[in-house]
């Protein structure tokens, strides 16, 4: 479980530093103050999907999910620039972690420069009017990623990019994290996949009792094949037939996503972006109970972000309960750089109790 | 909140917008401090006091406000005014009140004084007034003598004629005549809040009265910008 980070160069951080973390950690704070960033920083230092998530990113920032394969160095170094700070792409971003148990984990993103005749880090799709452009990769600019944690060798990946996609020539899964940002689901492949792992593992029931507590409608839940792919079916009360999870409603697939994402990412890390998305507020208290019980019961660390003052309000009974478990981290937009301040679960607390805007 | 009267009964989550923020012991002072800050024309301040969804709320919390604004910082907010009760011991009020100032905020010295360092100031207005004991109903009663004194006999009268009230303690006492002034007073509402005598409808006092003067000298000097210290 993390306990502090420092961020350097990367997004919106200039250079900022985070200790208090706890196994909840509420992320708030107002429109471009940083939330979505931090919770990326989060993701990209915890392994190879990092490279490939700078570009998910980008969909989910509705800036178009295509890239198109550049053609010079210019172009290159423009697709990763946005991830350092204020484009400064000639300083390294840095993110170091220091867990529980000094467990410590840290990633470097840098351009390097290729020397002799490396390859170019995209694939060759040249006009027929550019030659030699093996030689001009003399001085061309590499991305490279390097992950390190405590009693592991160094990972140092280059991503590659092809029309095909990304190319990665190393495999870091240094440590669990799944992310769920807002508006978008987790594929119907990916939760069968993650409902499956669990159901061999005997652990499957635990969703079921999530969701029925929250839709008493659910009766029980299974794989099965809907139009040739597989994905989660639900036996709802005094239905015939079973039916497709997406289909019965957004906020069930959510919440089911989210119930499979703690349970398949033990002693990770579950990254939630606008948490109320999709949910009635009047099933929120119920919601915060059963996610701060899975997190629990599978000793994984949450962040989650929320702009809803009811969605808040709704976290008090579970807070009160378990103080010593949550954090807040409030994001505030500086002249500069975006900072963070760390809250104590007794501080969330008190303002809340007192109506106090923290968001 | 911004002292406007719809604000007043609307229910929002408090954050400071302006750099000072008075924060009362309870609602009914909110009314107060938010009509003399209008009468005043202050802009600049903002007006709160502690809430609890449940347990205990008022004094014993106004600690937790202060503690709240700090972990804002960095914010716009320079300047902390608590306006609470004397009751029976108007020192050991201060005192209780001075011990929940933490930094930035510098720790008020004396009750009306506004305390300033460079960049940040702090006070605390002990209702009634300075050298009183009570609360903020003494004060109100004060200008309900002021605007009506036979009022004041008539609701006396009846406290020795009820015979049910001689046993009670003063600011028991006080709050029980003002409940009698307002709901002898108000026709548009003879059973409304000490907070809301304030609004253009219920009007009982008029905010320019003398017997508010003092609160409106320290309102006025906790929101000027002199920059002198320690100045009241």
């Amino acid at each position: 479980m993390i306990e502090s980070l420092s961020i350097t160069n990367f997004r919106c951080f200039k250079h900022i530093e985070v200790a208090g973390l706890k196994r909840i950690n509420l992320v708030v704070g107002e429109n471009s103050s940083g939330k979505s960033a931090f919770l990326e920083s989060l993701f990209v230092s915890s392994g190879s999907l990092a490279p490939q998530s700078v570009f998910q990113i980008r969909g989910i920032r509705k800036m178009g999910g295509q890239i198109v394969l550049p053609l010079d160095a210019q172009g290159y170094r423009g697709l990763w620039e946005d991830i350092f700070f204020n484009f400064q792409s000639d300083k390294p971003v840095s993110i170091k972690i220091i867990g529980t148990n000094s467990d410590g984990r840290s990633l470097k993103i840098q351009f390097v420069e290729a020397s002799g005749t490396a390859e170019l880090p995209f694939e060759k799709q040249l006009p027929t009017n550019i030659s030699n452009r093996v030689e001009q990769s003399f001085g061309m600019p590499q991305i490279e990623f390097t992950w390190k944690r405590v009693n592991h060798s160094p990972i140092v990946a280059k991503p590659r990019l092809t029309s095909t996609g990304m190319q990665i020539d190393a495999q870091v899964d240094f440590f669990p994290c799944v992310w769920f940002t807002p508006g978008v689901s987790e594929t119907t492949d990916e939760n069968a996949k993650r409902f499956s792992e669990l159901d061999k593992r005997g652990e499957s029931k635990i969703v079921l009792t999530t969701l029925a507590k929250e839709f008493p409608f659910i009766k029980d839940l299974s794989i099965d094949y809907h139009a040739g792919s597989p994905m989660v079916f639900a036996q709802l009360d005094g239905k015939p037939r079973k039916m497709p999870i997406p289909l019965i409603s957004d906020g069930v697939n959510r919440l089911m996503g989210i119930c499979l994402g703690i349970a398949n990412f033990t002693k990770g890390m579950v990254l939630i972006d606008q948490i109320e998305d999709g949910f009635h507020h009047k099933l929120l208290p119920s919601i915060w109970n059963s996610i701060y019980s899975l997190a629990k019961e599978f000793d994984v660390q949450l962040f989650i972000s929320t702009h809803s003052a009811e969605c808040l309000s709704a976290i008090l009974p579970i807070l009160k309960a378990n103080v010593s478990d949550f954090a807040l981290l409030r994001m505030i937009r500086q002249e500069e750089s975006c900072e963070i301040k760390c809250l104590s679960g007794h501080y969330l607390e008190t303002a809340l109790e007192q109506d106090f805007e923290v968001r | 909140m911004k002292c406007d009267e719809k604000e007043t009964k609307q229910h929002r989550p408090f954050e400071p917008e302006s750099p000072y923020v008075v924060i009362c012991e309870g609602f009914h002072e909110l009314g107060l401090v938010c009509a003399l800050l209008k009468h005043l024309d202050i802009e600049n301040c903002d007006v709160t006091y502690p809430k609890k969804v449940d347990g205990g709320n008022g004094k014993d919390a106004i600690g937790n406000v202060i503690q709240l604004l700090v972990g804002r910082m960095p914010s716009v907010v320079k300047g902390v005014l608590v306006v609470t009760d004397a009751d029976d011991n108007p020192d050991k009020a201060f005192k209780e009140i001075k011990e929940k100032f933490c930094a930035p905020f510098p720790k008020p010295t004396s009750s009306f004084v506004i305390q300033k360092t460079n960049r940040y100031r702090s006070g605390v207005f002990l209702t009634p007034g300075n050298g009183k004991k009570g609360a903020l109903e003494h004060l109100l009663l004060e200008a309900a003598n002021e605007a009506s004194p036979t009022s004041l006999n008539c609701i006396e009268t009846l406290r020795n004629c009820t015979n049910t009230t001689l046993e009670w303690k003063s600011n028991k006492v006080a709050k029980m005549k003002l409940a009698c002034y307002i709901a002898t007073h108000c026709e548009n509402d003879p059973c409304c809040s000490p907070a809301f005598i304030w609004t253009s409808k219920n009007r009982l006092f008029d905010p320019g009265s003398s017997v508010f003067s003092e609160l409106a000298n320290v309102l006025r000097n906790f929101v000027s910008d002199d920059g002198a210290a320690n100045n009241a």
